[in-house]
């Protein structure tokens, strides 16, 4: 076969144009740390990254989410442990006031501070985290969510928590007193986050399985009817400054009933908070996963990466000396 | 027998005149070495005939015989089948290369297929739309968590009008990239008919060519005129007795002889980009080359391309077509999830028919500066005149109440539910980011694919390149043995001549003259 000179100097060129991309591909792939940036470079690891990362950002956003709510839920807790000293310290006080040895002046002097610690309750109740009340259900409104009206009765959400009970849905109800007419109690809506549960949706109604209830009705911790943590507080107060020692007595015993299931839902916020850590620790091993499968796809294998690098230098070197030592021969250079 | 006296003279001098004239030829291909579309030439010689046909009478041929060598042309060493080969490869590879080249201007154009690390392309502003719902939704009654799902809505608008954009803009570009092919073209159809026209002149004019040797340089100019030809089209040349060719551009007769035709560019009121013959009006119908890859990626518009002109590849407007289906996608949820409040209820407000009325969040723009609810796509998506008029917190359901359900909903239906995309005939059930992944996908596939066979192709075509220039290329050391050769043998023919004088000398000087 005939060697033309433009065919060896073609194929040279053709050849040093190769191996000049090869070693600058390598050499990208070293800086950049990824072994290809265009989906068409490799197209089933580029459709595998893209996803990983959709599903990636899904899990920091719902691991973020996990941190807001674990805060939310914690601080819940401290309020609710500030309430269980409160109690505590309510029931001393009756059994003080039960021992027989106090004056009426005592008797008051102890129903002052029985109200100043219902106070202090109510205000634990009326707690806010960023715009949402802690107890108040959904509601973000500038109405405190406990009040005492005119009556000194105890309200939530406007009604009158004495007349406040659960229907057979477990909604909570109002009834009014006198026309015994039924009203949903407002602002009840139930709250769920996105925890990484796999949520699924109907409509805009959550699947309750798969998403995580952030928010709490007051009225499931201090109760409903007139055996309600406030209530029971104020009929305390009532009882120690009328000197009626008896009814304290009464009332101690129903609001000792009442503060232990007040500590259930304690634990039961407790055991929230545990499981909310296992899930920060889930999301992060799965976040952790992603980041290593999307780096095993398209990240750069530094040991293969520096070979593939000496073999193009090698080649690059080799043909740069074919240039300078071969091409430029002929059998004119011998005659 | 009886020769002339001076018969080895005319002998040796016909050898010297040959091998100075095959001197020549090896210097002007060794002049040629590298220059572009030359075919290496060499002079045809044969040994002088003799007969003795012309003599009235049977005689001796002896004396006449060993009358030297003649040149009887100088020619190229040419294969016309491996032209049409390597034509026929290049014309693939060029249609493969610029498919290529052209979907990876459109994989550019989409952003996040053409680095996928990218964050300001769809991917990430999808990213920011679900983030700042989330972000929402832990404060669903606050200006400022509904000014970032403002902003991150208006993000996502302008990414989905820039990728638009970007499409338009690659349709511009190549648009006028195949009028500038197109020109081209016509300027080598041109010029083919016209080195036509001189060779056969030069040819027919008998004084320096004939039918066995033509004007080589003028073949080679026409020739790398036809190599260029094929790179924009498949072409087959069928060679005239008179040395000109007719050149097929497809189906079709693009030159022949000195006659030629030309092409125009032309855009219809569908969008769809022809290529006529000025002759007749009609399409050009070609398989391969630039031309066909830039007619398929401005008029392909996927399997269900149903108007004339267009064709079922995957190009410019199969792309733009999808971007403005998923902006219709991304209207239609965003303005069928977040109701209207009913200030009385503290519910969601319905209408006469008892239907929620959501609110506006996304319309198309109009370009006065209002928005409208229909002819939403890519290129107009925006933020509605609605929500902007109101502010961000137009966005917020309650501002009294968590409610945080409705982002809740709308991150649902934007990034896990399944939503059914229907675009050029074809259904996609995923959601909007298995949408768009799945769009950078098959472009990457397809970019991939021509890449591929680009590469097939032009190894190919090399391949023919490399036998072609076998035959027709120089190689000096060929030269150097040639010129080696040429020259001895005129050494040879020299001293010949030397030797006849001496011979002559004592023939004339020396014969009879013994004793003197």
């Amino acid at each position: 076969m005939r060697v033309a000179d433009r065919t060896v100097n073609r194929q040279y060129l053709s050849n040093l144009n190769s191996v000049k991309s090869d070693f600058q591909k390598t050499s990208q792939q070293i800086s950049s740390g990824n072994r290809f940036t265009a989906v068409s470079e490799d197209v089933s690891a580029a459709t595998r990254v893209l996803r990983l990362r959709l599903s990636m950002h899904k899990e920091e956003v719902q691991h973020e989410t996990v941190g807001y709510v674990y805060d939310e839920l914690s601080a819940a807790e401290d309020n609710m442990s500030d309430i269980n000293d409160i109690l505590a310290e309510v029931y001393e006080i009756a059994i003080k006031a039960q021992n027989g040895t106090y004056d009426d002046d005592d008797l008051a002097i102890m129903g002052t501070e029985v109200k100043n610690l219902k106070e202090q309750v109510l205000n634990i109740l009326n707690t806010k985290y960023n715009e949402r009340f802690t107890f108040g259900g959904s509601n973000s409104s500038s109405q405190e969510p406990y009040s005492f009206d005119d009556d000194g009765d105890v309200c939530y959400n406007g009604y009158k928590v004495d007349n406040i009970s659960k229907n057979d849905d477990g909604d909570y109800i109002y009834t009014d007193p006198d026309t015994f007419t039924e009203t949903l109690i407002p602002m009840e809506n139930d709250v769920y986050f996105d925890v990484g549960m796999g949520i699924t949706m109907q409509g805009s109604q959550v699947d309750t399985t798969t998403a995580f209830k952030v928010s709490f009705s007051g009225l499931d911790f201090i109760g409903v009817g007139n055996d309600n943590i406030l209530t029971l507080l104020q009929n305390m107060e009532d009882a120690l400054n009328s000197g009626d020692v008896d009814s304290v007595g009464t009332i101690e015993s129903r609001l000792t009933i009442r503060t232990k299931e007040f500590r259930a839902n304690i634990t039961e916020m407790g055991s929230k908070c545990n499981f909310l850590d296992n899930r920060l620790s889930t999301l992060e091993r799965s976040i952790d996963t992603a980041k290593i499968r999307i780096d095993d796809l398209m990240g750069t294998d530094y040991e293969d990466a520096i070979i593939e690098l000496s073999m193009n230098e090698a080649v690059l070197t080799a043909l740069q000396n074919m240039a300078s030592r071969i091409l430029p021969n002929s059998l004119m250079n011998f005659i | 027998m009886m020769r002339s006296t001076f018969f080895g003279f005319e002998t040796a001098k016909t050898s010297i005149f040959t091998n100075q004239k095959s001197l020549d030829i090896v210097a002007n291909n060794l002049a040629n070495v590298n220059t572009v579309g030359y075919t290496r030439q060499y002079v045809n010689r044969a040994s002088v005939v003799v007969n003795g046909t012309n003599n009235r009478v049977a005689s001796n041929m002896i004396p006449v015989l060993g009358q030297g060598v003649q040149a009887l042309g100088v020619t190229q060493t040419r294969d016309n089948l491996l032209d049409q080969r390597f034509r026929e490869e290049y014309a693939q590879a060029s249609y493969h290369g610029d498919m290529a080249t052209i979907l990876s201007g459109v994989q550019t154009a989409l952003g996040d297929g053409f680095d996928i690390t990218n964050t300001s392309g769809m991917i990430g502003a999808i990213q920011e739309v679900y983030e700042s719902l989330y972000n929402y939704m832990q404060e669903p009654t606050l200006d400022t968590q509904a000014t970032l799902v403002y902003a991150a809505f208006n993000n996502i608008c302008t990414v989905i009008n820039q990728i638009n954009t970007n499409l338009e803009n690659c349709m511009t570009q190549y648009t006028e990239d195949l009028e500038l092919d197109v020109s081209y073209v016509n300027d080598l159809a041109n010029q083919i008919a016209y080195l036509n026209g001189v060779i056969s002149d030069e040819i027919m004019n008998g004084v320096s060519y004939n039918d066995d040797y033509g004007p080589n340089e003028l073949y080679d100019a026409r020739n790398l005129l036809l190599d260029e030809l094929a790179s924009y089209g498949d072409i087959t040349v069928i060679e005239n007795v008179d040395g000109s060719v007719d050149v097929k551009f497809g189906e079709d007769y693009i030159v022949q002889g000195e006659e030629y035709d030309q092409m125009f560019v032309n855009t219809d009121a569908y969008g769809t980009v022809w290529v006529n013959w000025v002759s007749s009006g009609q399409q050009i119908d070609i398989d391969s080359g630039s031309i066909m890859a830039s007619m398929e990626v401005l008029n392909g518009h996927g399997m269900y391309a149903s108007i004339n002109g267009q064709n079922f590849s995957q190009g410019i407007p199969y792309y733009q077509n999808m971007m403005d289906t998923f902006a219709t996608g991304l209207v239609q949820i965003a303005n069928t999830t977040v109701p209207e409040l009913d200030e009385d209820t503290g519910e969601p407000r319905t209408d006469i028919n008892g239907a929620i009325v959501y609110k506006t969040l996304l319309a198309a723009n109009t370009g006065d500066g209002g928005t409208k609810l229909n002819g939403i796509t890519a290129g107009n998506i925006c933020l509605s005149s609605e929500w902007v008029d109101n502010g961000a917190n137009y966005f917020i359901f309650n501002k009294d109440e968590y409610i945080e359900e409705y982002a809740q909903q709308l991150a649902y239906k934007l990034t896990e539910s399944t939503y059914s995309f229907q675009a050029n005939g074809e259904v996609f059930n995923g959601t909007f980011g298995e949408f768009f992944i799945s769009l950078t996908s098959k472009l990457g596939s397809d970019v991939s694919f021509h890449e591929g066979r680009q590469e097939a192709y032009a190894i190919v075509a090399n391949a023919y390149l490399d036998q072609r220039d076998a035959i027709s290329g120089v190689s000096s050391d060929e030269e150097t043995a040639n010129m080696l050769m040429f020259q001895k043998s005129y050494e040879a023919a020299s001293r010949v001549m030397t030797t006849m004088d001496d011979l002559l000398d004592i023939i004339i000087n020396r014969t009879g003259r013994v004793g003197l």
